[in-house]
């Protein structure tokens, strides 16, 4: 009987565990050339979100989503003065974080959402019946549904998959491996916080004081999450990538929301017994 | 400058920011903050079409400085060659030079020579005070090209220029070196040609030249364009920059066409060999030396046959039939609109491409809404190959060629070009195979049988011919026993040798060997076995000059190429571009033919005299020293000088081509025109491509937000972009990325197009180029279209 | 800058992403709710209440079982793939709420409906075999055990919206206190609605009415408790197009208006009481309707808010 339960339900053993993996994005390096965002979508057939301009700077896909797993924001600095003092143009490819601490994987109520054995959080389209749970419970807005009636994988949730298939095959994922200046650098994820750590100092000897990393253990940003598996050096606060300050991770604060549910519950019963007991 | 590395090429542009983390400074200077900017150490705004003044001022800078690389200069230029006394400068004659003809607009460049006799051995003064050496005239004639001329031309501010300046100067000499990057935005205005040899000047002033780190990058525009001048597409040359037999230029025999073209010093001395070789490979057997190997089956010019005036010309109806291959003029060349209607003058039309382009399409989709019922033209598409699905090679920025195999079969009836010329080819002799008249023999000479022995069974196209084969004839081989010839030295004049493409032999040095297939890193920053690099393999041209005029390297940490004594030979990290075993000590034989002529100290042997020249006493059209002007088409007057703009640059006065004056108020505006990273060219490739598309999806203009208040738009808005040709209708991206510049006290504005939409593909938008004037540089023939005019208003064209 | 918006973030583009779920959540929400409201004050009664008490609100174990018929349906039809809705059952996982939520349901479901048919059984209205067979159900072991499921069903609703984050849903710590609140005043509310219209004695309604304060009292409390802890964040809720529906539905119908007219009620008897009890207790269960419907689309439009959920991450 639990073999056929088993069996109905799609359940199987997970591989033995790797080491991690992950991204280190490199936003100092970054060209805004938006390879990343085209291999992605060619690797894994993605379909085009469509066409329209947005008018903020070049960025005209917007925000990762269902059919957007790699996206390149554009942010434009400058003083309004006409010699245009303070001018930046930052560049960042944006990904999903593959947290540590994963709020879409925590909210899954089917299991569809896994820790894969190389520590990325991955999707499985077979088993995901498109609750929709994760999709809010990211602090980061990277997980979403493809549209119930679309073409695309109609009614699951999709991310960025850390190329679950070509890591498989020993690749680097696509994203990575089109990048033509290193901005997105793949690896076991320890070896990459070394080395991020490492261009951390490089970057502020040379004056790049803004610069900092976003989803290091060692961060505040991962008190609730964890580690980020992909991870960022950063040229200007969170906020401006719209990334959160501390991404919050709804488990933390549930036995607290639970408890008020509950004092509520406990209160109504005890008032009904005194209301009815009192006749 | 004049390049958007970062996003035109962004694959290459992985070098400059690994020297970046490795602590060099890159500079960008530009109109626009683009993404080359953004990653740039310091970007430097130059109003468009000033680049001259700009380069003209460092040149200034390092002389009136003396910060010029002493040794390198005084061995290896032309600053102490003595200059002919007819010779009158452009700052003693209003910005023109002695030679001009008002008339014809054009220079007889005679009175430019070197004083004395032949080219190869001018008199020179070494100590360089001749009021008439090179050294001395540079510097008189950039003795106004100040700091402050600078920025009241330019608009860039004197501190940053200054800076500029200063950091060019301290990344040069011997221990350090520089390199300067272009690309079309130098090459598409009136005096391209002239914007490069400012940059030559200044990198041969600065000893930057021929040593690693160094020299100036010509950013292509497309994979393989370099290719396509080499072998190649241009209407003027043969193949391997053999000038193109022409009528007026009296190259009525082969004799003739080689005494002219030869030079006596210097490599091209050779010219007879690769000639001869050439005809031998296009005509086989039947060239001998009786029918001058065939020269005269080559149709000689007759004029300016350019791709510009080709286009007015058949927009007045005097051409018949065009067969456009991977080009789409009906929005990727300049006034467009003039294009499209050139295309329905014609009788027949065959456009092959991947897609339906926009010139496949004009006679029913063009913006001009034409009825097809009145359309002439008969139109022909064919569909062709995209590069995963034909053999190949690329030959890129840096002269690499890369074989590249086919991974699969073209879809439907699609057909590698290859295949489309060969078998027009095959099919054009066969319905000749009778004629004897004389101008059809070249036709049926033609060696023509590039199938290979078997097709290649993995693929349904049967009739595929041989790339390899094809390579194998570039290549060249002894005409006796078609042995594979090892590299262009072994070319003989005698008919004894066939030859495609000179410089690219060695390419295939024996059978089975294709040296651009070969793939080995090698040690990581030469990496002599990656590809094959023209010419004979050799990674950078004129290296000899990495060595001082010893031949030991100028410094430890910049040593290339230099002299093994013991070995008594050249050596290093590449091949030395220089006769292997000629001693630095060797002195020139008055008598010698070629590079015998030269000294074992003079680098540049492709030069008539073997230097680097300063000042360029022939080979140009529009004078031997970079002068400023202003574009065809400015708001603005020169402030240099009593002339306005180039003086031999070809204008296309006619109806349809108007150009604005300077001051008109109709058109106070510059425009310059771009691509960005998303897209490609006129999106012929791109536009169908939806991941590509989504990307930048529709057609802008960028402007700064100073110019947007003064018109009030917003940004988003859609407004008309006007000029005296065309007008179209796109959306504003106001940006501060976009500076209004000060010019001698007064604001102009600049307004960006990128130029990649058209009316057909998944998405499509207005065009750029119906904007752009016709017009010619006068070396190169190329349109002005990185800085004209225009006027915008918020609105809609209908 | 250029076209880069007034805010600190990435032009406007939200933080998090919008919820996809539809009309279909609330809706389930505020049935589920009532149904788990119902049941467990049928059950007090049925522990602690009078004869009169026991029989006025058996009727809710009928409202019970009848307000959970359409919450399975309700869910299902909100998944992307609705016939994969059993993938809910492949785990046991109480980390996830929705998972807690989905096996929660699955076992009130039939307990409800077990108690209603010994209900339906005791009272004569199912005979026969299946009336025989309703018979052997133990009751008193289903009140408990339902009550204790019920609980969880009211409870888990708020915390679930929580659970995520949306700044109007997760910036305050109540939201599943106020939510449970909200289910057992109109599920008392609907068990008192029936017992007026059955016309039960005074004392009776007066008790159940008097329980169905209490919840409202204890709503009253959590809301504003939550729009305390919210703040600027609430801003959709309180003063954008959810407004009105907020304050008058969910704040004046849902607790204001059946406090007043209970408390009009409180001294009066027979038919007055009768009317004035219908109309607080229509008032409480629209009110809860209202409340569901605008947090959860108000919440919707705050995951658009991007100074929110700034907020909501601020260290």
């Amino acid at each position: 009987m639990i073999d056929g339960y088993k069996r109905l339900m799609n359940v199987e053993p997970p591989p033995a565990p790797e080491k991690a993996k992950g991204f280190f994005t490199d936003t100092s390096l970054c060209i805004g050339c938006k390879a990343c965002e085209v291999a992605c979508k060619q690797w894994n057939q993605l379909p085009a979100d469509g066409f329209a301009m947005t008018g903020n700077s070049y960025d005209n896909t917007g925000k990762l989503g269902a059919t957007t797993w790699r996206h390149v924001q554009f942010i434009e600095q400058a003083k309004a003065n006409s010699n245009r003092q303070d001018q930046r143009w930052l560049m960042m490819s944006d990904v999903c974080k593959h947290c540590a601490n994963a709020a879409c994987l925590e909210a899954c109520p089917t299991g569809s959402l896994v820790r894969t054995e190389y520590g990325s959080v991955y999707v499985q389209q077979d088993i995901c019946n498109g609750c929709g749970f994760c999709v809010p419970a990211c602090p980061f807005g990277v997980i979403d549904r493809a549209p119930k009636h679309g073409e695309f994988e109609a009614g699951t949730a999709h991310k960025c998959t850390l190329c679950y298939d070509r890591l498989k095959d020993d690749m680097t994922p696509a994203c990575a491996k089109s990048c033509p200046t290193a901005s997105i650098q793949f690896g076991d994820v320890d070896e990459l916080q070394d080395r991020a750590r490492r261009r951390l100092g490089e970057l502020k000897a040379r004056g790049e004081t803004k610069a900092q990393l976003y989803g290091m253990p060692e961060g505040e940003e991962a008190s609730e999450v964890g580690p980020l598996h992909a991870f960022f050096l950063l040229l200007d606060k969170p906020q401006a990538y719209n990334l959160p300050e501390v991404p919050r991770l709804p488990r933390k604060t549930m036995g607290q929301r639970y408890g008020w549910s509950a004092a509520v519950g406990v209160g109504f019963a005890l008032v009904g017994a005194l209301v009815f007991g009192r006749r | 400058m004049g390049s958007n590395m970062a996003e035109n090429h962004p694959v290459g542009f992985r070098w400059p920011m690994k020297a970046k983390e490795r602590g060099a400074t890159i500079i960008h200077v530009d109109p626009r903050f683009s993404r080359t900017s953004a990653a740039a150490n310091l970007y430097v705004p130059i109003r468009s079409g000033s680049d001259i003044a700009f380069l003209g001022g460092l040149i200034n800078y390092v002389l009136s400085r003396d910060l010029w690389f002493k040794d390198y200069v005084l061995a290896y230029t032309n600053a102490s060659s003595i200059i002919n006394d007819q010779f009158v400068d452009a700052e003693d004659n209003g910005g023109v030079f002695s030679g001009y003809d008002p008339k014809s607009h054009t220079y007889d460049n005679a009175t430019w020579a070197y004083a004395g006799a032949p080219k190869h051995r001018p008199a020179r003064d070494e100590t360089l005070q001749d009021p008439r050496c090179v050294m001395q005239i540079l510097t008189r004639h950039y003795a106004r090209y100040t700091p402050e001329m600078v920025e009241q031309v330019c608009g860039t501010p004197k501190e940053l220029f200054l800076q500029v300046a200063e950091v060019l100067v301290k990344n040069s000499g011997r221990e350090r070196t520089s390199a300067i990057c272009y690309a079309v935005g130098w090459t598409q205005q009136s005096y391209g040609a002239q914007i490069i040899r400012a940059a030559g000047i200044l990198q041969l002033l600065l000893g930057n030249m021929g040593r690693p780190g160094g020299g100036i990058m010509a950013l292509r525009g497309h994979a393989s364009i370099q290719g396509s001048t080499d072998v190649p597409t241009l209407f003027d040359l043969l193949p391997g920059y053999l000038p193109h037999p022409a009528v007026f230029k009296g190259d009525d025999t082969l004799e003739t066409y080689m005494r002219e073209s030869a030079v006596r010093g210097g490599y091209w001395s050779n010219l007879p060999k690769f000639m001869v070789s050439l005809l031998k490979a296009w005509y086989g057997e039947a060239a001998t030396k009786d029918n001058e190997y065939g020269y005269q089956w080559i149709p000689k010019l007759t004029g300016d046959h350019s791709h510009v005036s080709t286009s007015a010309a058949m927009a007045d109806g005097q051409v018949q039939g065009f067969i456009v291959f991977g080009q789409n003029p009906a929005n990727g060349s300049p006034h467009a609109g003039l294009q499209r209607k050139a295309l329905t003058q014609l009788d027949w039309l065959v456009a092959v491409d991947l897609y339906e382009t926009e010139t496949a399409a004009f006679w029913y989709a063009a913006p001009e809404g034409w009825n097809p019922k009145d359309i002439k033209t008969e139109v022909f598409l064919l569909p062709t190959a995209g590069p995963a699905e034909k053999d190949g090679t690329f030959t890129n920025t840096q002269r690499l060629l890369q074989f590249h195999d086919k991974a699969v079969d073209p879809p439907g009836d699609a057909r590698s070009d290859l295949w489309l010329v060969y078998q027009l080819g095959r099919r054009l002799k066969e319905l000749y195979r009778d004629s004897t008249r004389p101008q059809d023999q070249g036709l049926l000479n033609l060696t023509w049988d590039y199938l290979p022995e078997r097709p290649d069974p993995r693929w349904h196209i049967k009739d595929e011919p041989s790339a390899e084969t094809v390579l194998k004839e570039i290549n060249g081989f002894t005409v006796a026993d078609r042995k594979l010839l090892p590299e262009f030295a072994a070319l003989k004049d005698d008919g004894s040798t066939a030859c495609g493409v000179w410089i690219y032999s060695g390419v295939y040095p024996e059978e089975g060997k294709n040296m651009a297939r070969r793939r080995v890193k090698g040690d990581g920053w030469v990496s002599p076995e990656w590809g094959f690099s023209w010419p004979g393999n050799r990674r950078m041209l004129y290296n000899r000059a990495s060595a001082d005029p010893q031949g030991k390297p100028w410094s430890e940490r910049k040593k290339y190429i230099w002299w093994d004594a013991a070995q008594d030979k050249w050596t290093g990290f590449d091949r030395p571009d220089f006769p292997e075993t000629k001693a630095p000590d060797t002195p020139p034989k008055p008598d010698g033919v070629g590079v015998d002529l030269h000294s074992g100290s003079d680098p540049f042997t492709l030069k008539a005299d073997g230097r680097g020249w300063l000042f360029a006493p022939s080979g140009l059209k529009d004078g031997p020293l970079p002068t400023h002007y202003e574009p065809l088409e400015s708001p603005v007057s020169n402030l240099l000088y009593s002339r306005q703009d180039s003086p031999v640059a070809k204008r296309f006065t006619r109806k349809d081509n108007p150009i604005s004056p300077p001051g008109d108020p109709e058109y106070p505006y510059v425009v310059t025109t771009y691509r960005v990273t998303e897209q490609y060219t006129s999106g012929a490739m791109s536009r169908w491509i939806g991941w590509l598309s989504e990307l930048m999806p529709e057609m802008f203009a960028e402007i700064s937000p100073e110019l947007a208040q003064e018109k009030g738009i917003k940004n988003m808005d859609w407004i008309v972009v006007s000029s005296p040709r065309n007008r179209i209708e796109c959306r504003a991206l106001v940006t501060r990325r976009m500076r209004p510049f000060r010019h001698n006290g007064g604001v102009i504005h600049e307004v960006g197009l990128p130029y990649h939409w058209g009316y057909k593909g998944l998405v499509t938008g207005a065009m750029a180029n119906d904007l752009v004037p016709l017009s010619e540089e006068p070396n190169v023939y190329i349109q002005e279209d990185k800085a004209f005019k225009c006027n915008i208003y918020k609105g809609r064209l209908r | 800058m250029g076209a880069q918006g007034g805010g600190e973030g990435y032009y406007d583009y939200p933080v998090v992403r919008r919820p996809v779920w539809t009309w279909e959540v609330p809706a389930y929400f505020w049935l589920g709710g009532m149904a788990a409201g119902a049941y467990v004050t049928a059950s007090l009664a049925q522990k602690f209440g009078s004869v009169d008490d026991q029989r006025a609100a058996a009727d809710g174990y009928y409202l019970a079982a009848a307000a959970l018929v359409p919450c399975a349906p309700l869910l299902i039809a909100d998944l992307g793939r609705p016939e994969r809705f059993h993938h809910m059952l492949r785990i046991f996982k109480p980390l996830s709420p929705m998972n807690l939520g989905a096996w929660t349901l699955t076992a009130f479901t039939p307990v409800a409906v077990a108690r209603a048919a010994r209900q339906a059984a005791d009272g004569g209205l199912l005979r026969g075999p299946l009336g025989a067979l309703a018979r052997l159900v133990p009751a008193a072991l289903l009140e408990l055990v339902g009550s204790v499921l019920g609980l969880a069903l009211g409870g888990y609703t708020g915390v679930l919206l929580a659970a995520t984050n949306v700044p109007m849903w997760a910036k305050s710590k109540v939201l599943g206190g106020l939510f449970m609140a909200s289910a057992l005043s109109s599920g008392s509310a609907a068990v008192t609605l029936q017992a007026a219209r059955r016309g039960v004695p005074d004392a009776t309604l007066h008790r159940l009415a008097t329980l169905e304060a209490a919840a409202s009292v204890g709503e009253m409390a959590m809301l504003g408790g939550y729009l305390m802890q919210s703040g600027k964040t609430a801003r959709p809720l309180t003063a954008g197009r959810f407004a009105a529906p907020f304050w008058l539905g969910a704040v004046g119908a849902g607790t204001l208006l059946p406090l007043v007219l209970h408390g009009f009620a409180g001294r009066r008897r027979g038919r007055m009481l009768r009317s004035l009890s219908t109309a607080a207790a229509v008032c409480s269960m629209a009110g809860s309707l209202a409340l569901r419907w605008t947090i959860f689309e108000a919440g919707k439009a705050s995951s658009e808010d991007q100074a929110a959920s700034f907020d909501l991450s601020s260290r």
